[in-house]
């Protein structure tokens, strides 16, 4: 396994979830990306935002209240 | 784009399901015990749990409707918001024409959150915008995460009464000196404008701004996304039920949804009672104490209680604010029970509890200036066809983008 780039942003409040993962695609060009999150706003915020700078999104609800977002770099 | 919700059926909803359907019941039994005193208070605690189920459900949030517009150019919540407001506007209209058929009599309906509108409506929605962005929620928001686990939020809601009492010991000189000269502008009234017209004009002015946010949409280049479930055909009886469970307990609703459900609810609220505010459960637990050691005079008290809307009143400590707010905290609790998303959340940056009590403070200011909060002073407000509702909006919208400049530098 290489190692994974993983951005926890677990208790964070709201919109820092959204703007780290935003500030974290912007400044690390990674072809992949999880955030762990327990802020479900994210669940619908991060998406849009990940896509919009082209990657992919899958999310997966790891525990109670808890969701990684994988993010992957789309191959154009 | 796949969600996976770990390949589990039912057996691993059992138990919060289970837990969920005893606090349901607790509170059903709350209020059928309830409705042998007062009937209205206990229809009004059932519908502030539907509030805070609908609120945790749809993860809606007033503060990030206009922040995000400036934050990442998403529009998805305040198109929400636009949608609420306009089943509410149709709704409530009907309700006050009930309650006042003639407009050119000088009578307000009573109850609906018609405030007066000036200096004090535009420094309180700048204050509240500005804090709720700073505090990362507003009123409604940060009751309903309280429910579902949030420790910032109590810091929140701490900040928020003192900004209250620092408001209210400070209500007289703003009082005297602008809010007494403030007019009350109810659209019926203007110029005979009546209903119809008015109900005209709000429609245009909420579909105006549905275009304008999806034309910003279309500039900042975002895109709506639709998290597309692995969808297993539903044969057996079974499996078509818990298809419909998981929709409305499992699944997120969507802002549109979320925004048209509290619309409608907005609507049940003011048939039984008056319309929604959450602020005013706080700010009225507040004045009790307050009052009573002298540090809020008797006539801030009974001038608040004059104006109406979401600050402090007389009545006994459990009144219909106190309802709608405890109620819509109860509801959101027992949303993130069932949906299995309850759990206790604390930052790990210590300097987020300054910043919500910060922020907090801003907020119970601002909405003690202005009468309410965004929901009281505003989603309340624009359906009761008040001109307080419009101003108080937009100047929470110029609040939050200050906000959103701040809270970058913060990270």
């Amino acid at each position: 396994m290489e190692n994974e780039n993983i951005l926890d942003v677990r208790g964070e409040i709201c919109p820092y979830p959204m703007l780290k993962t935003n500030k974290e695609l912007d400044s690390v060009n990674s072809p992949e990306l999880k955030v762990l999150t327990d802020h479900s706003p994210a669940l619908m915020t991060i998406p849009p935002q990940a896509i919009k700078r082209g990657y992919d999104c899958e999310i997966e609800e790891t525990s109670q209240g808890e969701w990684t977002i994988k993010l992957t770099k789309q191959n154009l | 784009m796949t969600t996976k919700t770990n390949e589990t059926q039912f057996s691993k909803h059992k138990k919060n399901l289970y837990t969920g359907s005893i606090l349901s019941l607790l509170s059903i039994l709350f209020s059928v015990l309830f409705s042998a005193s007062d009937s209205t208070l206990a229809s009004v605690w059932i519908l502030s749990n539907a509030t805070g189920f609908t609120l945790q459900r749809s993860r809606f949030c007033f503060a990030s409707g206009f922040r995000d517009l400036f934050l990442f150019g998403s529009g998805f919540t305040l198109k929400g918001i636009l949608a609420g407001l306009f089943i509410s506007t149709v709704g409530f209209s009907a309700i006050m024409h009930w309650l006042v058929p003639n407009t050119g009599l000088g009578m307000l309906p009573p109850e609906a959150h018609i405030f007066p509108v000036g200096i004090s409506t535009v420094a309180g929605g700048l204050i509240f915008g500005f804090g709720m962005v700073i505090a990362g929620g507003c009123v409604s928001g940060s009751l309903y995460r309280l429910g579902e686990g949030y420790v910032t939020s109590i810091s929140s809601i701490l900040g928020i009464s003192i900004g209250m009492i620092l408001a209210m010991m400070s209500w007289s000189w703003w009082n005297e000196n602008i809010i007494k000269y403030e007019p009350t502008v109810w659209l019926p009234s203007i110029q005979n404008l009546g209903y119809s017209w008015s109900i005209v004009i709000t429609t245009i002015l909420i579909s105006a701004l549905f275009l304008l946010v999806n034309y910003w949409e279309s500039k900042t280049g975002i895109i709506e996304t639709n998290i597309n479930e692995n969808q297993n055909p539903a044969y057996t009886f079974s499996e078509k039920i818990f298809h419909y469970f998981k929709s409305i307990f499992l699944k997120g609703y969507s802002p549109i949804l979320g925004g048209s459900l509290l619309g409608v609810l907005g609507i049940l609220m003011f048939i039984v009672k008056k319309p929604i505010g959450v602020t005013g459960g706080l700010s009225h637990v507040i004045t009790i104490p307050f009052n009573k050691i002298g540090l809020i005079s008797n006539e801030t008290v009974s001038r608040l209680n004059e104006l109406g809307g979401c600050t402090s009143s007389n009545e006994s400590l459990v009144n219909s604010s106190f309802m709608m707010t405890f109620g819509v905290i109860f509801g959101s609790f027992v949303a993130s029970i069932i949906s299995g998303e309850f759990k206790i959340r604390s930052p790990k940056n210590k300097n987020r509890y300054l910043q919500s009590i910060l922020g907090g403070i801003l907020m119970g200011y601002g909405a003690t200036l202005s009468l309410g909060c965004t929901i009281g002073a505003f989603f309340s407000s624009i359906p009761s066809l008040s001109l307080s509702g419009w101003v108080f909006g937009i100047s929470l919208g110029l609040g939050s983008f200050i906000g959103t400049k701040v809270i970058n530098k913060l990270i």
